[in-house]
Protein backbone atom coordinates (compact mmCIF):
# COMPACT_ATOMS: atom_id res chain seq x y z
CA UNK A 1 0.00 0.00 0.00
CA UNK A 2 2.54 2.26 0.93
CA UNK A 3 4.32 1.50 -2.17
CA UNK A 4 1.45 2.23 -4.08
CA UNK A 5 0.95 5.37 -2.45
CA UNK A 6 4.50 6.10 -3.19
CA UNK A 7 3.84 5.26 -6.96
CA UNK A 8 0.54 7.47 -7.47
CA UNK A 9 2.76 10.21 -5.89
CA UNK A 10 5.79 9.80 -8.38
CA UNK A 11 3.14 9.53 -10.75
CA UNK A 12 1.33 12.59 -10.27
CA UNK A 13 4.83 14.46 -9.75
CA UNK A 14 6.14 13.39 -12.94
CA UNK A 15 3.01 14.27 -14.71
CA UNK A 16 2.74 17.70 -13.31
CA UNK A 17 6.48 18.32 -14.67
CA UNK A 18 5.83 16.31 -18.08
CA UNK A 19 3.29 18.70 -18.17
CA UNK A 20 5.49 22.46 -17.03
CA UNK A 21 7.66 21.00 -19.63
CA UNK A 22 5.23 20.51 -22.34
CA UNK A 23 4.31 24.24 -20.98
CA UNK A 24 7.55 25.57 -21.06
CA UNK A 25 8.67 24.23 -24.03
CA UNK A 26 5.12 26.03 -25.75
CA UNK A 27 5.53 28.98 -23.93
CA UNK A 28 9.41 29.18 -25.54
CA UNK A 29 8.37 28.59 -29.11
CA UNK A 30 5.43 30.98 -28.90
CA UNK A 31 8.15 33.34 -27.49
CA UNK A 32 10.91 32.61 -30.43
CA UNK A 33 7.97 32.81 -33.02
CA UNK A 34 7.09 36.64 -31.44
CA UNK A 35 11.08 37.65 -31.14
CA UNK A 36 11.00 36.09 -35.23
CA UNK A 37 7.61 38.16 -36.27
CA UNK A 38 9.16 41.55 -34.75
CA UNK A 39 12.41 40.71 -36.21
CA UNK A 40 10.69 40.44 -39.08
CA UNK A 41 8.76 43.93 -38.67
CA UNK A 42 11.77 45.62 -37.77
CA UNK A 43 13.52 44.27 -41.07
CA UNK A 44 10.41 45.41 -43.04
CA UNK A 45 10.57 48.82 -41.61
CA UNK A 46 14.24 49.23 -41.97
CA UNK A 47 13.29 47.99 -45.80
CA UNK A 48 10.39 50.52 -46.09
CA UNK A 49 12.52 53.17 -44.22
CA UNK A 50 15.23 52.73 -46.95
CA UNK A 51 13.15 52.87 -49.84
CA UNK A 52 11.57 55.90 -48.76
CA UNK A 53 14.97 57.47 -48.47
CA UNK A 54 15.63 56.43 -51.71
CA UNK A 55 12.68 58.31 -52.90
CA UNK A 56 13.37 61.04 -51.42
CA UNK A 57 16.88 61.62 -52.52
CA UNK A 58 15.46 60.60 -56.38
CA UNK A 59 13.01 63.56 -55.86
CA UNK A 60 16.13 65.32 -54.71
CA UNK A 61 17.76 64.52 -57.72
CA UNK A 62 14.97 65.34 -60.02
CA UNK A 63 14.87 68.71 -58.34
CA UNK A 64 18.19 69.89 -59.25
CA UNK A 65 17.72 68.32 -62.61
CA UNK A 66 14.81 70.80 -62.72
CA UNK A 67 16.72 73.40 -61.63
CA UNK A 68 19.68 72.98 -64.00
CA UNK A 69 17.53 72.70 -66.80
CA UNK A 70 15.90 75.88 -66.05
CA UNK A 71 19.42 77.55 -65.85
CA UNK A 72 20.00 76.28 -68.98
CA UNK A 73 16.54 77.44 -70.54
CA UNK A 74 17.51 80.87 -69.19
CA UNK A 75 21.08 80.62 -70.76
CA UNK A 76 19.66 80.04 -74.16
CA UNK A 77 17.11 82.85 -74.28
CA UNK A 78 20.30 85.02 -73.41
CA UNK A 79 21.79 83.47 -76.09
CA UNK A 80 19.04 84.82 -78.48
CA UNK A 81 19.35 87.78 -76.77
CA UNK A 82 22.94 88.01 -77.73
CA UNK A 83 21.97 87.06 -81.51
CA UNK A 84 20.14 89.77 -81.81
CA UNK A 85 22.35 92.51 -80.60
CA UNK A 86 25.06 90.86 -83.34
CA UNK A 87 27.50 90.32 -80.13
CA UNK A 88 29.30 87.47 -81.76
CA UNK A 89 32.48 87.32 -80.40
CA UNK A 90 31.22 86.89 -76.76
CA UNK A 91 28.85 84.23 -78.05
CA UNK A 92 31.23 81.06 -78.10
CA UNK A 93 32.09 80.97 -74.65
CA UNK A 94 27.98 81.65 -74.12
CA UNK A 95 27.54 78.48 -76.42
CA UNK A 96 30.17 76.05 -74.91
CA UNK A 97 29.16 76.68 -71.30
CA UNK A 98 26.09 75.85 -72.07
CA UNK A 99 26.89 73.18 -74.07
CA UNK A 100 29.37 71.82 -71.14
CA UNK A 101 25.62 72.49 -68.69
CA UNK A 102 23.59 69.95 -71.35
CA UNK A 103 26.06 67.55 -70.50
CA UNK A 104 26.65 67.50 -67.22
CA UNK A 105 22.75 67.04 -66.35
CA UNK A 106 22.56 64.28 -69.07
CA UNK A 107 25.50 62.66 -66.74
CA UNK A 108 24.06 63.49 -63.89
CA UNK A 109 20.61 62.15 -64.00
CA UNK A 110 20.72 58.46 -64.96
CA UNK A 111 16.81 57.59 -64.89
CA UNK A 112 16.57 60.17 -67.74
CA UNK A 113 14.96 57.82 -70.76
CA UNK A 114 16.50 57.27 -73.88
CA UNK A 115 13.88 59.92 -75.59
CA UNK A 116 15.04 62.90 -72.74
CA UNK A 117 18.67 61.57 -73.18
CA UNK A 118 17.86 62.03 -77.16
CA UNK A 119 16.59 65.59 -76.62
CA UNK A 120 19.66 66.65 -74.78
CA UNK A 121 21.52 64.91 -77.21
CA UNK A 122 20.27 67.17 -80.23
CA UNK A 123 20.59 70.33 -78.36
CA UNK A 124 24.45 69.59 -77.84
CA UNK A 125 24.57 68.81 -81.42
CA UNK A 126 22.85 71.95 -82.30
CA UNK A 127 24.91 74.36 -80.33
CA UNK A 128 28.48 72.76 -81.12
CA UNK A 129 27.01 73.74 -84.90
CA UNK A 130 25.85 77.07 -83.61
CA UNK A 131 29.14 77.36 -82.71
CA UNK A 132 31.22 76.51 -85.05
CA UNK A 133 28.93 78.50 -87.75
CA UNK A 134 30.12 81.90 -85.10
CA UNK A 135 33.63 81.13 -84.89
CA UNK A 136 33.58 80.90 -89.04
CA UNK A 137 31.88 84.06 -89.57
CA UNK A 138 34.04 85.73 -87.02
CA UNK A 139 37.18 84.57 -88.67
CA UNK A 140 36.20 85.34 -92.15
CA UNK A 141 33.70 88.03 -91.39
CA UNK A 142 30.64 86.24 -93.11
CA UNK A 143 27.20 87.52 -92.09
CA UNK A 144 25.17 85.25 -90.26
CA UNK A 145 21.32 84.96 -90.22
CA UNK A 146 19.62 86.15 -86.95
CA UNK A 147 16.52 84.90 -87.02
CA UNK A 148 17.18 81.65 -88.49
CA UNK A 149 20.14 80.76 -85.36
CA UNK A 150 17.27 82.51 -83.28
CA UNK A 151 14.55 79.94 -84.81
CA UNK A 152 16.46 77.07 -84.00
CA UNK A 153 17.75 77.84 -80.40
CA UNK A 154 13.73 78.47 -80.21
CA UNK A 155 12.96 74.75 -81.35
CA UNK A 156 15.77 73.38 -78.36
CA UNK A 157 14.31 75.66 -75.60
CA UNK A 158 10.73 74.27 -76.39
CA UNK A 159 12.38 70.80 -76.16
CA UNK A 160 13.80 71.65 -73.17
CA UNK A 161 10.80 72.40 -71.30
CA UNK A 162 8.99 70.02 -72.73
CA UNK A 163 11.66 68.11 -70.81
CA UNK A 164 11.59 69.96 -67.66
CA UNK A 165 7.61 69.16 -67.61
CA UNK A 166 8.38 65.58 -67.79
CA UNK A 167 10.65 65.66 -65.27
CA UNK A 168 8.59 67.80 -63.02
CA UNK A 169 5.54 65.52 -63.37
CA UNK A 170 7.39 62.20 -61.92
CA UNK A 171 8.07 64.04 -58.32
CA UNK A 172 6.80 62.14 -55.96
CA UNK A 173 5.45 59.54 -57.98
CA UNK B 1 37.92 51.28 -96.91
CA UNK B 2 34.89 51.46 -95.15
CA UNK B 3 33.83 48.82 -92.41
CA UNK B 4 30.64 46.40 -92.27
CA UNK B 5 29.52 47.98 -89.62
CA UNK B 6 29.09 51.53 -91.24
CA UNK B 7 27.68 49.77 -94.38
CA UNK B 8 25.12 48.56 -92.09
CA UNK B 9 24.84 51.82 -90.44
CA UNK B 10 24.01 53.70 -93.78
CA UNK B 11 21.44 50.64 -94.60
CA UNK B 12 19.58 51.08 -91.33
CA UNK B 13 19.37 55.30 -91.20
CA UNK B 14 17.99 54.68 -94.53
CA UNK B 15 15.44 52.48 -93.80
CA UNK B 16 14.47 53.56 -90.53
CA UNK B 17 14.29 56.89 -92.19
CA UNK B 18 12.15 55.58 -94.97
CA UNK B 19 9.96 54.47 -92.44
CA UNK B 20 9.20 57.70 -90.47
CA UNK B 21 11.06 56.54 -87.34
CA UNK B 22 13.69 58.94 -86.85
CA UNK B 23 12.96 62.79 -86.11
CA UNK B 24 15.56 64.84 -88.46
CA UNK B 25 15.87 68.64 -87.70
CA UNK B 26 17.38 71.68 -89.30
CA UNK B 27 20.33 72.79 -87.65
CA UNK B 28 22.72 75.70 -87.98
CA UNK B 29 24.25 75.26 -91.01
CA UNK B 30 22.03 75.02 -93.89
CA UNK B 31 21.88 71.93 -95.94
CA UNK B 32 22.87 70.09 -93.22
CA UNK B 33 20.30 67.66 -90.95
CA UNK B 34 20.86 65.71 -87.54
CA UNK B 35 18.80 63.03 -86.10
CA UNK B 36 19.75 62.68 -82.23
CA UNK B 37 20.21 59.45 -80.15
CA UNK B 38 20.65 58.84 -76.10
CA UNK B 39 24.79 58.91 -76.67
CA UNK B 40 25.51 59.88 -80.44
CA UNK B 41 23.91 62.30 -83.36
CA UNK B 42 23.90 61.86 -87.05
CA UNK B 43 23.68 63.85 -89.39
CA UNK B 44 23.61 63.89 -92.78
CA UNK B 45 24.96 66.91 -95.58
CA UNK B 46 26.43 67.54 -98.85
CA UNK B 47 29.60 68.92 -100.09
CA UNK B 48 30.41 70.34 -104.09
CA UNK B 49 32.73 68.25 -105.96
CA UNK B 50 34.81 69.57 -108.72
CA UNK B 51 31.97 69.09 -111.26
CA UNK B 52 29.44 72.20 -110.18
CA UNK B 53 26.46 69.84 -110.77
CA UNK B 54 27.52 67.10 -109.14
CA UNK B 55 27.12 66.71 -104.96
CA UNK B 56 28.78 63.80 -102.83
CA UNK B 57 26.28 63.11 -99.81
CA UNK B 58 28.19 63.05 -95.99
CA UNK B 59 26.86 60.93 -93.34
CA UNK B 60 28.53 62.23 -90.00
CA UNK B 61 28.19 60.52 -86.18
CA UNK B 62 29.02 62.67 -83.21
CA UNK B 63 30.00 61.85 -79.39
CA UNK B 64 28.29 63.31 -76.47
CA UNK B 65 30.38 66.47 -76.85
CA UNK B 66 29.12 66.55 -80.18
CA UNK B 67 32.46 66.24 -81.84
CA UNK B 68 32.63 64.80 -85.22
CA UNK B 69 33.99 61.17 -84.55
CA UNK B 70 33.26 59.54 -88.13
CA UNK B 71 31.47 60.76 -91.34
CA UNK B 72 31.10 58.12 -94.56
CA UNK B 73 30.45 59.78 -98.19
CA UNK B 74 29.13 58.11 -101.04
CA UNK B 75 32.46 57.95 -103.01
CA UNK B 76 33.72 55.70 -100.07
CA UNK B 77 30.88 53.27 -100.03
CA UNK B 78 30.25 52.54 -104.05
CA UNK B 79 32.92 49.62 -103.57
CA UNK B 80 31.00 48.18 -101.21
CA UNK B 81 27.31 49.08 -101.42
CA UNK B 82 25.65 49.11 -105.42
CA UNK B 83 23.61 52.49 -105.31
CA UNK B 84 25.75 54.39 -102.53
CA UNK B 85 25.08 57.47 -104.52
CA UNK B 86 20.91 56.52 -104.64
CA UNK B 87 21.24 55.71 -101.03
CA UNK B 88 22.45 58.59 -99.36
CA UNK B 89 20.75 60.78 -101.94
CA UNK B 90 17.39 59.24 -100.35
CA UNK B 91 18.45 59.86 -96.80
CA UNK B 92 19.19 63.52 -97.52
CA UNK B 93 16.20 64.05 -99.36
CA UNK B 94 13.90 62.52 -96.59
CA UNK B 95 15.72 63.98 -93.70
CA UNK B 96 15.29 67.21 -95.55
CA UNK B 97 11.99 66.73 -96.10
CA UNK B 98 11.35 65.60 -92.90
CA UNK B 99 13.18 68.15 -90.99
CA UNK B 100 11.35 70.91 -93.31
CA UNK B 101 8.29 69.47 -92.47
CA UNK B 102 7.62 69.52 -96.16
CA UNK B 103 5.41 66.07 -96.50
CA UNK B 104 3.36 67.63 -93.79
CA UNK B 105 2.73 70.65 -95.48
CA UNK B 106 2.12 68.62 -98.89
CA UNK B 107 -0.46 66.63 -97.00
CA UNK B 108 -2.20 69.60 -95.95
CA UNK B 109 -2.16 71.44 -98.73
CA UNK B 110 -3.59 68.35 -100.86
CA UNK B 111 -6.03 68.29 -98.04
CA UNK B 112 -7.48 71.81 -98.31
CA UNK B 113 -7.41 71.42 -101.96
CA UNK B 114 -9.45 68.34 -102.07
CA UNK B 115 -11.99 69.76 -99.92
CA UNK B 116 -12.48 72.99 -102.67
CA UNK B 117 -12.52 70.08 -105.51
CA UNK B 118 -16.50 70.80 -106.95
CA UNK B 119 -18.21 67.78 -105.89
CA UNK B 120 -17.89 64.64 -109.05
CA UNK B 121 -20.99 65.28 -111.26
CA UNK B 122 -22.84 61.00 -111.62
CA UNK B 123 -22.53 59.78 -114.64
CA UNK B 124 -26.31 59.66 -115.24
CA UNK B 125 -26.83 62.59 -114.18
CA UNK B 126 -28.94 65.01 -116.57
CA UNK B 127 -27.57 68.13 -116.61
CA UNK B 128 -31.22 70.00 -117.82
Amino acid sequence: MEFLDSLIEVTTISTIGNIASVLGLVITVAGFWIAIRGIQKTKQAAQHAREAVEEVRKDMHQFTSISELATAISSMEEIKRLHRQEAWNILPDRYSALRKSLISIRTAYPDLTDSQKATLQGAISQFTTIEKQVETALATDKPLKVARLNSLVTKEVDSLVELLEEIRSHIGG
Amino acid sequence: MVSDKTVSLVQQVLARTQEGKLEWEETAQEGKYQVSFPKYTITISTRGTQDPDVVDYVLGIHNQDGTLIDRVTDPELQDQVDGAYAMMSEIFNTARGQALGIEQALDELLNSLSKLAPPAQEEDEIPF
